[in-house]
């Protein structure tokens, strides 16, 4: 699954993030494409039991494969 | 690939070095417990304040220049980079010679109050003015180049604009004393409470909980068109105070800054609940007790403030109302304040880690829990003791005060501790991984 977060103003993108991560099925990924290091949201992945990875994107991007930490 | 916490690393630019925030933190707590032994002491003279230099004054200076602005600029310096999308300075000295100016500073201005001695008050008033001028300046700095939040940079400016009210009221009224006077005393003391409390304070906790609490509640920011009421109510409240103090319209228009001051509270409240209540977290443990008790006495700060100009006798108004207006302003920080370090804490441990330690694996809960128990004990004893002149019930509540005080920095220490213990053993690590 992939979701949009650019242009949203904090702490939308966080909200948006934490929401979609608690829907998913178990196995299942979320990439975020982001104009900006979400700084507040590796805490509370690590809360939640996620990982964050940073992978390639479009310039400009920042994009995150989020996973469930097993 | 990277790991998201190698990635952290390219957000450094927008976190500070995690000694540069938790000095201001730490400060604060300290302060927070010498400001209830310091009411502890003045206990006898609480009922009958009216100012002057003494411990009273100086157990509440001790909480509003000790507690308040300091956690405050501790939290703006590093939470308004990431909101504005703004880098921190690189440097370390500007935060470091502010950290110190102010500490300094404060200890002048408290040691001046409660020993009488107008020198030490006067050279404290002048170390904490440049300190906060140069506060003004990283400030402005982040707020002239920030990305997108309208609604934070605008209370983020007023609040500025409030900073330089309050800091010539507080040098005036600190001069009185060593013969200075540059604001007609009465007018001075309008002024510093107008734009300590609810001008600085109250615009920048206003402006940083429209981020803080829909993040911390999981919830989405509230409709703009109330939040832009609410901080249109607020700065017309205080133009219209500003220009009663000044002499340029009748008195009795005080009251409509109190009004406007008021519903532009009850409005910010409002939507602050509704993201409690609409969020996905639901469970915010005792840090938004607090929250909620700092709201409760705030908004019965207003009644009292009416009740005060519109002279209607009810006992101790005055005195009661400055608990109330404090007391709500300190109980609120507290509560934000338990609720960041941790998370703070987790985001600089956590750096550089695969795995990084959780908010709540750096809280200590029962330390909190109990500061909590004995901080709404003191509110109520302080209160109950002012309305029944009762010096016992004053002395219960800020014994009770200095023990949550303590048990507030014990839950901190735990914070600090764990998260410098993280630190040291990535730095530590950093040579094997390399070899």
């Amino acid at each position: 699954m992939h979701v949009e977060v650019r242009g949203l103003a904090p702490p939308n993108p966080f909200v948006r993030i934490i929401g979609l991560i608690e829907r998913l099925e178990p196995g299942q990924t979320l990439t975020v494409h982001h104009d900006r290091d979400p700084v507040p949201l590796y805490a509370e992945l690590a809360e939640r039991g996620w990982l964050a990875e940073s992978i390639a994107g479009e310039p400009g991007e920042v994009r995150l494969l989020l996973s469930r930490d097993v | 690939m990277a790991t998201a916490n190698t990635f952290l690393g390219s957000a450094s630019g927008r976190l500070l070095e995690a000694s540069i925030p938790f000095r201001f933190f730490a400060s604060a707590v300290f302060f927070h417990v010498l400001a209830w032994l310091a009411l502890a002491w003045a206990a006898p003279a609480i009922v009958d304040f009216v100012g002057g230099l003494g411990w009273t004054l100086a157990g509440v200076h001790l909480l509003t220049l000790g507690v308040l602005v300091m956690t405050a600029l501790g939290a703006s310096l590093q939470l308004l980079p990431v909101a504005t999308r703004q880098p921190v300075m690189s440097r370390r000295w500007p935060y470091e010679l502010l950290w110190s100016l102010y500490v300094l500073g404060v200890l002048g201005v408290v040691v001046g109050m409660a020993l009488w001695l107008p020198a030490a008050l006067w050279l404290g008033a002048l170390s904490v003015t440049l300190a906060l001028l140069l506060y003004l300046w990283l400030l402005g700095s982040n707020l002239r180049g920030a990305k997108g939040m309208p609604l934070v940079v605008v209370h983020g400016w007023a609040a500025t604009l409030s900073l330089l009210m309050l800091l010539a009221s507080a040098l005036s009224l600190a001069g009185l004393y060593s013969g200075i006077i540059l604001i007609e005393r009465s007018t001075a003391i309008g002024l510093h409470v107008t734009f300590a409390a609810y001008g600085f304070m109250g615009l920048l906790v206003m402006g940083f909980s429209y981020i803080l609490v829909p993040m911390f509640a999981l919830a989405e920011n509230p409709a703009p068109a109330w939040s832009n009421s609410s901080l249109g109510l607020a700065l017309l409240a205080i133009a219209v105070a500003l220009l009663v103090l000044m002499g340029l319209v009748p008195p009795i228009l005080f009251r409509v800054a109190i009004v406007a001051a008021a519903a532009s509270f009850l409005i910010h409240v409002t939507l602050m609940e509704l993201a409690l209540r609409s969020g996905m977290r639901r469970h915010l443990g005792s840090s938004f007790v607090l929250v909620r008790l700092g709201w409760a006495c705030l908004t019965a700060s207003f009644a009292l403030a009416l009740a005060l100009e519109m002279e209607t006798g009810v006992r101790h108004a005055a005195v009661l109302f400055g608990i109330l207006l404090i007391g709500g302003l300190v109980t609120l920080l507290l509560g934000v304040l338990s609720r960041i370090v941790p998370f703070l804490a987790a985001m600089h441990a956590g750096a550089g880690m695969r795995r990084p330690p959780t908010p709540s694996n750096m809280t200590a809960q029962r330390p909190q829990d109990i500061h909590l128990y004995c901080h709404s004990a003191a509110l109520t004893l302080l209160l109950a003791g002012v309305f029944l002149d009762n010096v016992w019930l004053l002395r219960g509540g800020t014994l009770a005060g200095s023990a949550g005080a303590v048990a507030y920095a014990v839950s901190f220490l735990h914070t600090w501790r764990r998260m410098t213990q993280m630190l040291a053993k990535k730095v530590l690590s950093v040579p094997s991984k390399s070899a």
